[in-house]
């Protein structure tokens, strides 16, 4: 699903994606894009644009996690803007700068799908930490017994932390493991995901004993 | 250089208080030299002429009583005055000389003084006898017919007149000089919000225009200083609405170039089904959106920059390994590595660095004609350079500093549909956030040699 206020964006958008084989559904605001979402049916990506008239990209994309974890991209106008780290605050996956063109987004998108079917692929044992139980296989996160909901790249990146085993893996191996970036991506992505991960699973994300910081060098899982 | 007239150029306004300081120091000095002089000089004298005239007319009275009685001879009567001044007595008498001291005679006596007491007046003068100052008075004996001289020294008197204008001269000579010490130090302090203020509008020109001067109580300083501030803050003000609308401009453009590029890449896909003449106007519209989205996005990221959005991303990275990453496929082969630079690493905003050497290596194929050598090496510092090389017409000495300016081309008789020199000024600007050095010179065997220098250190 594609939400963006401009109409040639999207018009140009669902051709250009159309020729790879994606069928687009497209929502002129937030409100569309909300109601898209409650019919019948999966979107494998919603690419949300942070401006838009009416409710903006931050709320929509707060309102879409409360019901789905579904991967969003948030669509932004400026790199180094405070709009990037907002948006992933309110819960996307990734984010794409303009001008997009079809080629650099589809790259993107099926490095989300990648890891989206290397999940569903490698078969891995629950792992299970101080009142914390992973299974990769079930998409399933229990702390002290109860479920906590992930986004798919949020339970991607748990379970590429409890799976080095206490290693410690940089934001350039994260990067990589879990957004599929080869070398530039942004860290940002990296630091925002831990602090949501750790609102989840962590009692106390303040003293956090999962998901550990090791400075200067990146993220361990454990004590 | 412009002929004409030379002009005695004016020493520095610190020398000229300096200076001043100094003359009207010398200048009192010597006023007071002169005046003290003269006071302490005129009114010791006077006192010891009344002083001398007083004991000699003394002694004049009791040498006349003395003869009229002729209780003494004459030369007993010299020799039994007293002389607790250390005066030598002289009486002309019966047409002779009696003297207190044998060495001293009436012809010694100055002939002023000699000829006036003998015609019958009192007579007072200073004259050198034997090399050393007295004070003669003469008095005449009108009763006995003769006259009574006494010679008082005044070499004690010489002394102290000698001491004096010695102080005198070193304060005339020491105060002028204290006067240029104290102009000195005055001037420096005097002028230190001067520097100041130099040294802020230095910074100004350098580019930094968030520089203002402290407001002061001084109301000398205080106009000079919030025109300063209010200047800078006009100029940064208009600065910064330039960049701006610069940037608001670019961003406005991004969503346009979005659809351009898509509904390219749309065309692009049933190019088979175009004829040859739809392919050619395709294949233009194709290169010139390239062209506008990269246009849209150095401008974007240059006022940016410049508008203090300049954020870097720091990430300690080996220099060889980004230049082979960022780099296309096709030139890989082209990619020099010195051993030492891979055991080297920088610290630099990957995205922006990876931005300078596109555009490094662009430049180089648009406007270079080929690109021949992209080499990584060590130098001292440590230093990381990376050279981009071509085999092209060069950069004329004229234009090296031209060339990473906005909007600058290089000489005329390059291609003119290709490349606005955007790429060149934002590689400069994000290299100068890296604290690094880039400039142009030339290939040896012909052609151009960009490099990038940047700060690095030894690997962990």
């Amino acid at each position: 699903m594609l939400i963006e206020d401009d109409a040639h964006v999207r018009g140009a958008l669902r051709l250009a994606l159309a020729d790879e084989g994606w069928l687009v559904d497209e929502a002129g605001d937030g409100e569309r894009g909300l109601a898209l979402l409650e019919r019948p049916g999966d979107y494998d990506v919603i690419l949300l644009d942070l401006r838009l008239p009416g409710m903006d990209g931050f709320e929509v994309c707060r309102r879409i996690r409360r019901t789905s974890d579904v991967p969003v991209v948030i669509v932004t106008a400026l790199q180094d803007s405070h709009d990037v780290v907002a948006g992933l605050e309110a819960g996307a996956d990734d984010y794409i700068s303009k001008p997009l063109s079809a080629k650099v987004l589809l790259a993107r998108l099926r490095a989300l799908l990648r890891r989206a079917a290397a999940r569903d692929g490698s078969s891995t044992r629950p792992i299970v930490h101080d009142g914390l139980q992973i299974d990769p296989d079930a998409a399933v996160v229990l702390r002290d017994g109860r479920p906590v909901s992930l986004t798919r790249t949020e339970l991607r990146l748990l379970v590429e932390l409890a799976r080095a085993a206490g290693g410690v893996l940089s934001r350039e191996q994260l990067l990589e493991r879990v957004w599929g970036y080869d070398y530039f991506g942004d860290s940002r992505l990296v630091d925002v995901h831990i602090r949501r991960l750790r609102a989840k699973v962590e009692v106390e994300p303040a003293s956090p004993r999962h998901v550990i910081t090791v400075r200067g060098m990146g993220y361990r899982f454990g004590s | 250089m412009i002929g004409g007239p030379r002009h005695l150029r004016l020493p520095g306004l610190r020398a000229r208080v300096t200076l001043a300081f100094g003359l009207v120091a010398g200048a009192i000095a010597v006023v007071v030299a002169v005046s003290v002089w003269f006071l302490v000089t005129g009114l010791v004298t006077d006192r010891r002429e009344r002083v001398t005239l007083a004991q000699a007319t003394d002694n004049a009275e009791r040498v006349d009583s003395a003869l009229s009685a002729v209780a003494l001879t004459p030369d007993d009567l010299v020799r039994s005055l007293g002389n607790a001044t250390g005066s030598i007595s002289l009486v002309w008498y019966e047409r002779a000389w009696h003297s207190g001291d044998p060495t001293v005679g009436g012809e010694d006596l100055p002939t002023a003084v000699r000829n006036g007491m003998l015609r019958g007046d009192v007579v007072q003068r200073q004259a050198r006898l034997d090399g050393t100052l007295r004070l003669v008075v003469g008095v005449p004996l009108p009763s006995v017919d003769g006259a009574y001289a006494e010679i008082f020294p005044l070499d004690d008197m010489e002394r102290t007149f000698r001491t004096l204008s010695t102080t005198l001269v070193a304060v005339g000579v020491v105060a002028p000089g204290l006067g240029l010490l104290l102009g000195m130090w005055a001037s420096r302090r005097a002028l230190r919000p001067l520097r100041e203020v130099t040294a802020a509008a230095g910074a100004v020109a350098a580019g930094d225009l968030s520089v203002r001067l402290a407001m002061t109580d001084d109301p000398d300083l205080a106009p000079i200083a919030a025109s300063f501030n209010r200047t800078t803050a006009a100029l940064q003000h208009r600065v910064q609405s330039d960049l701006r609308f610069a940037s608001n401009v670019s961003h406005e453009l991004r969503t346009p170039v979005t659809t351009l590029l898509n509904t390219v890449q749309h065309l692009r896909h049933r190019r088979a089904q175009l004829d040859v003449s739809g392919r050619e106007a395709l294949d233009l519209l194709a290169d010139e959106v390239e062209r506008f989205e990269r246009l849209v996005d150095d401008l974007l990221e240059i006022s940016r920059t410049e508008g203090g959005d300049g954020h870097l991303v720091l990430v300690d990275t080996n220099a060889a390994e980004l230049t082979r990453r960022c780099l296309p496929e096709e030139v890989q082969h082209l990619i020099e590595v010195d051993p030492a630079a891979s055991a080297l690493v920088v610290r630099v905003d990957r995205r922006r660095l990876e931005r300078t050497l596109a555009n490094l290596v662009q430049n180089a194929e648009r406007h270079g004609g080929r690109l021949v050598r992209v080499a990584v090496r060590a130098e001292p510092g440590p230093l990381v350079r990376i050279a981009v090389e071509d085999d092209g017409p060069g950069v004329p000495a004229a234009l090296r500093t031209q060339v990473f300016e906005r909007f600058a081309r290089g000489d005329g008789q390059r291609e003119t549909t290709e490349g606005v020199g955007l790429g060149l000024a934002l590689a400069a600007q994000h290299i100068r956030l890296h604290r690094g050095r880039i400039w142009v010179e030339d290939r040896q065997g012909g052609g151009a040699r960009f490099v990038v220098e940047l700060p690095a250190r030894s690997a962990p």
